[in-house]
């Protein structure tokens, strides 16, 4: 934030001063221009042979004086704010890192096949948040028209027809994609059916007493929803009392907070994509927020190592530092065995000794070297045979 | 160091650049101004010295005339006046548009990282002459204020007269920046001659190229020089065309080169970054998330939601680090829930491991009794055994 207020600095005084210098130099014009006016004002109206050159000589040279010094002002003044406008330079120069710090190493899309996986995942992305026409133009100028066809499109429009309608606080669509889909819905035990039906008896009972009846007819959808929901459906008809003065003033006024609708967006598109067997989280989105969070640590990295000739970060097997992505990022469980600091695999699988401490295969080999089939854990005092530890399956 | 530092140093960097050029070009417009303003004068200066009542009308006319010329020289600092500020408030509305990413506000915040997406698309798209989709998301989007896209509009026009064999528009352009690409060292204009020298020979007009090389072949470096002398030899084998040598200098493949040379020197004299921020952000991400289990090292229930596994990026990163991981992060097969101190973890019989939450939720559903979701058997409580892991 403050490499941003140095730089505005610098800008809001390159602007003060290209303002004072052309307004000096509009004044110096100006007053050339009427001068000299002047002077060929006196001059027509001179006839004697004397006063002319008197005349001539006299104002000449002090007009001569005058539109020297504007020149010099115009050009030296002007050469004077460069100093200025390479001082925004080096400001940006100082607070930002350039050329992303060397972090590019790797020629990451280097096929024509990578470019279209890449080209594909950015028209999910377009079509993800809406920009239908982009996809499309894209999907032409990239030569992608045979994989993107109108039947990976169709579930995004819709969905994002339905999320448009929400935002302008219309259920009925989504209502209707829930009746459609409601078998698949009660599968995956969602209650987006009934949250819809309750944000409508919300908007009902705001339109006031005039919309009574229809309030007591809409809740009559409520009753499908009875065995799960009961608590819920009580505190909504509770609020009823309030038909009158308004939910504002009332203990059921969290009902119209805005979080209702954000909330319901949200589980309305991790239900479709749920039903669709879709990643809930467009993977272009994953892959820039963790990456403009790794970036940072990554490159501070990358400068120790280029000091120590260690080769590049991205041309080793694994990270050098670890990034923390976030609970909401970890999508596969990760085992890390306590003595060889080693990730598990398949060919290095995670054993559960008797006593319940977990180590690899490999430490429980190295455990063994001794040969006599009788080792000790490494974190308590229980002993066993080797073979006796039991392979585990994350 | 956060990441608006290194994403966004090229944002601001490129305006810079564009003003700095301006600035070059209304000092160069304003010594000229100057000078024919003194030149006048003096002509005035020296008329008046030895004037007469009969050159009266001759020193009039002069006056009038520089008068004129004052008047035209405050137009063209109005203008140039006008085109100095804009690109400096251009600047500033940048500046400020940065200031989201501290915002205090979510939804502020939230918005300028989707702009932000949007703005490394655009600059993608136009890296890879996706003029189209670059123009209809920076319309879409009302980012056009915040992307580059005018310097790749001038880029496009030269690449294509370079596709269609034409040299006129990228000389045009080198002289044009001459200075910036000599502090670069650069071989452009070098190359785009000795491929018009190329062109003439293919033509079989063989004394117009000899010329063209006595011209444009001078002040060269031991490079050049030896790329000069390979196109000579071009000059012996005029006729025969299946000689090893012309197939490598009359090859099409050398105009692509030509394109590929001419962008890159476009990138840097306008502080551009190489590689594109898609790329380098993809990298980072890509390898912070890799893990074995998406490279079927560990056998595991597929997430939909990883993009490792997604199809697309998982040839995307095949070559990248694996993500560093020094202690254990385990989630449930289940649920996906985290395992950890609150939901501890318990091995099945089969060697499955759920967390403690996953298994009292199996044991609701199914009468109190545990039937692994993934082998479908059925086990009791008392079989389960509690894993420690540290």
């Amino acid at each position: 934030m403050d490499s941003l207020v140095a730089v505005e600095k610098e800008i809001d005084k390159a602007l003060d001063l290209f303002e004072n210098f052309y307004d000096g130099v509009d004044q110096n014009l100006n007053k050339a221009i009427d001068h000299l006016v002047s002077i060929i004002n006196d001059l027509t109206k001179i006839e004697s042979e004397q006063t002319f050159k008197l005349s001539a000589d006299d104002s000449i040279s002090m007009c001569k004086e005058q539109v020297r010094e504007l020149i010099k002002h115009y050009s030296d003044k002007h050469k004077d704010l460069h100093a200025n406008i390479s001082k925004i330079g080096k400001a940006i120069d100082k607070n930002f890192v350039a050329d992303y710090g060397n972090m590019s190493h790797v020629n990451l899309i280097d096929t024509v096949e990578k470019k279209m996986h890449l080209n594909e995942a950015i028209c999910e992305h377009l079509l993800r948040s809406g920009h239908l026409e982009v996809c499309d133009t894209l999907v032409e100028e990239a030569g992608l028209v045979k994989k993107i066809d109108e039947d990976k499109k169709r579930p995004f429009v819709q969905m994002n027809y339905i999320l448009n309608k929400l935002k302008e606080k219309d259920v009925s669509p989504a209502l209707e994609w829930c009746q459609i889909n409601c078998k698949e819905l009660k599968a995956i035990s969602s209650n987006l059916e009934f949250k819809l039906h309750r944000l409508r008896f919300i908007q009902l009972i705001q339109q006031g007493p005039k919309a009574q009846l229809e309030v007591l007819k809409y809740s009559r959808n409520f009753t499908q929803f009875a065995n799960d929901c009961h608590k819920e459906i009580q505190r909504l008809m509770g609020s009823l009392i309030y038909l009158n003065s308004g939910l504002e003033n009332s203990p059921y006024s969290c009902y119209l907070g805005a979080e209702l609708w954000e909330e319901i967006e949200e589980e309305f598109t991790k239900n479709a994509c749920k039903l669709m067997d879709l990643p809930v989280e467009c993977p272009l989105d994953v892959c820039i927020n963790t990456g403009c969070r790794a970036l940072p640590a990554l490159v501070n990295i990358v400068q120790v190592m280029q000091q120590t000739q260690c080769g590049h970060i991205l041309s080793k097997d694994e990270l050098p530092i670890e990034i923390d992505v976030g609970q909401n990022y970890r999508f596969h469980s990760v085992f890390s065995c306590p003595i060889l600091r080693q990730q598990t695999t398949d060919s290095n699988p995670p054993m559960r000794l008797i006593c319940g401490h977990v180590i690899s295969k490999d430490a429980l080999t190295k455990l063994n070297n001794s040969g006599k089939n009788r080792i000790k854990c490494p974190y308590c005092p229980m002993e066993q045979a080797p073979g006796e530890a039991k392979q585990m399956l994350f | 160091m956060d990441d608006m530092k290194i994403i966004e140093h090229s944002t601001l960097k490129v305006p810079y650049e564009h003003l700095n050029k301006l600035y070059r070009n209304v000092h160069k417009t304003i010594d000229r101004d100057c000078s024919s303003i003194n030149q006048s004068m003096n002509q005035i200066d020296k008329l008046a010295k030895s004037a007469d009542l009969g050159q009266k009308s001759e020193l009039l006319a002069s006056l009038s005339s520089l008068v004129e010329k004052l008047h035209q020289v405050k137009k063209r600092s109005i203008e140039m006046r006008n085109q100095e500020k804009d690109l400096i408030e251009i600047l500033k509305k940048r500046v400020n548009n940065l200031k989201d990413h501290s915002s205090s506000d979510l939804t502020t915040r939230k918005l300028f990282f989707k702009n932000r997406l949007d703005r490394i698309l655009i600059d993608y798209f136009l890296r890879n002459s996706y003029y189209l989709s670059a123009e209809s998301l920076a319309e879409k989007a009302h980012l056009k204020q915040m992307t580059n896209i005018d310097v790749f509009l001038i880029e496009k026009e030269i690449c294509e007269s370079l596709e269609s064999r034409e040299t006129q528009r990228c000389l045009n352009w080198c002289i044009e920046n001459k200075s910036k690409l000599k502090k670069i060292n650069s071989n452009l204009e070098f190359t785009l001659r000795q491929q018009e020298f190329i062109e003439l020979v293919r033509e079989q007009k063989c004394l117009e190229a000899v010329h063209h090389a006595r011209k444009y072949f001078v002040n060269l470096n031991p490079d050049q020089l030896v790329d000069v002398q390979k196109s000579m030899v071009l000059l012996a084998y005029v006729k025969c065309s299946d000689s090893l040598c012309n197939q490598e200098l009359l090859s099409d493949s050398r105009w692509t080169y030509l394109i590929g040379l001419f962008k890159q020197e476009n990138y840097k004299i306008n502080q551009i970054p190489e590689q594109s921020a898609l790329e380098t952000i993809l990298q980072s991400g890509l390898s912070a998330l890799k893990t074995p289990t998406c490279y079927q090292k560990v056998t595991a229930v597929f997430n939909h939601n990883c993009p490792v596994c997604n199809p697309n990026f998982n040839q995307i990163a095949k070559p990248l680090p694996f993500a560093y991981c020094s202690n254990s992060k385990l989630i449930d097969a289940y649920t996906g829930e985290a395992i950890n101190e609150h939901n501890q973890p318990m091995m099945l019989p089969n060697g499955h491991v759920y967390g403690y939450n996953s298994l009292v939720k199996l044991m609701s559903e199914n009468d109190g009794k545990i039937r692994c979701p993934r082998s479908k058997e059925t086990f009791e409580y008392g079989e389960v055994q509690k894993v420690f892991i540290l």
